[in-house]
């Protein structure tokens, strides 16, 4: 599962990753924001784009980018867990406590279907079934 | 063959029932007051008498110690528990102390630390469950192995057994699973070396209801001296109960003798 799957399932996040995720969506954001001058200069004078100011416009885009990222990691460092990670340790600790005083378990009743009797093989051959 | 069975009938049914998942306890329960009473009592019945008292969760999760007092709500006041033990119980512990409780004429509740390893001897069914480990079920007897006429077939040392949890009570019919419910001809059988690998984790042996004291009729060795009757009625600080077969006609005229008396 990537990045983008456990963030999308609220899965916890380590703060590294949560630094990466900052960084890429920030990125994403600014990258878009620094070529619209070039766009603009695009639509109004076309051949006249100073690709210069764009390359360093880019540029800082990406190190803010990385510097939101930082900050990110860096204030992860302290968060406390998802609360599904909170509600997980909890239902942890009753199963341990009631191992520990005897409680019976809800039962998981397995898949009452019965295993086929038609393989693939079997049915690839147009064998006949035994009953 | 030497053994043991309590008298009677023997109630067995599945132990999932209105929805619920961990009735197991009250389940064993419910066909141990069954066969101890002669008179069958259903499941949910004590699951409802559970839950009102708290003695166990919403989905019927209890404890030894709770089905012990629900034993002793129901009237079967005489009981003997081995306290839980997550670990298990030696052999040389579990199956002394059962064996002598069903030749005292008490009925057995089991806790298991691994319930997967039950299978039924006579039906080579297993549990309707995946990775059962705490389950609850009920002896009523037990067999030192031989030919066994309850059973009609030769058995090895073991436990006649009532398991709500047993595919025996819960068959899949055409693909669906299906519930046997107050079934009075399946029981389950399991050989002291399942038994053993079930590990018991508790153990509660449940004895008949004490029978009520009867009313003894004091023997006069002289003739009381005849005392004129009080002009006034004096309330008697004794009673008892006396149990009448009247018919309905009987009862209208005694309910109408009653009603002449001076209040």
């Amino acid at each position: 599962m990537n990045l983008l799957q456990k963030a999308a399932n609220n899965q916890n996040l380590s703060p590294f990753e949560r630094g990466l995720l900052k960084f890429g969506q920030t990125l994403l954001w600014t990258v878009g924001l620094s070529v619209l001058p070039a766009l603009s200069q695009a639509l109004n004078n076309p051949g006249a784009i100073d690709w210069r100011v764009t390359l360093h416009l880019m540029l800082f885009s990406g190190a803010s980018a990385l510097l939101l990222g930082i900050v990110k990691y860096l204030k992860a460092q302290g968060d406390d867990p998802l609360l599904s990670a909170v509600e997980g340790a909890l239902e942890a600790g009753a199963a341990r406590l009631s191992a520990a005083n005897g409680l019976n378990e809800p039962v998981t009743e397995p898949d009452p279907t019965p295993p086929p009797t038609d393989t693939p093989a079997a049915a690839a051959l147009d064998l006949p079934q035994a009953a | 063959m030497a053994g043991s069975l309590l008298p009677g009938r023997h109630w067995n049914e599945s132990q999932f029932q209105g929805g619920h998942t961990a009735l197991c306890g009250p389940n064993a329960l419910a066909m141990l007051e069954s066969a101890l009473g002669q008179s069958y009592v259903n499941t949910l019945a004590v699951y409802t008498r559970m839950l009102s008292a708290k003695r166990c969760g919403t989905d019927g999760d209890s404890t030894m110690e709770n089905l012990e007092l629900q034993a002793h709500s129901d009237g079967f006041t005489r009981t003997e528990r081995l306290g839980w033990n997550g670990a298990g119980y030696a052999e040389n512990v579990w199956q002394p102390w059962i064996v002598t409780h069903l030749l005292a004429g008490a009925a057995i509740l089991v806790e298991t630390t691994n319930g997967q390893a039950l299978r039924d001897l006579l039906s080579g069914q297993g549990e309707d469950a995946i990775g059962l480990q705490r389950h609850l079920f009920g002896i009523i007897g037990h067999n030192e192995g031989g030919n066994s006429p309850t059973l009609g077939r030769t058995v090895p040392y073991g436990f006649i057994a009532t398991d709500g949890c047993n595919n025996a009570l819960n068959p899949v019919v055409g693909g669906h699973r299906t519930r046997i419910l107050a079934n009075t001809s399946i029981l389950m059988y399991y050989p002291l070396t399942t038994l053993a690998a079930a590990r018991p984790g508790a153990l509660l042996a449940i004895y008949p209801k004490p029978k009520p004291a009867t009313a003894v009729a004091p023997t006069v060795a002289a003739a009381p001296k005849p005392q004129p009757a009080p002009a006034v009625a004096v309330a008697t600080t004794t009673s008892a109960t006396i149990t009448l077969s009247l018919s309905p006609d009987e009862v209208n005229a005694l309910q109408k003798l009653l009603g002449q008396l001076p209040k």
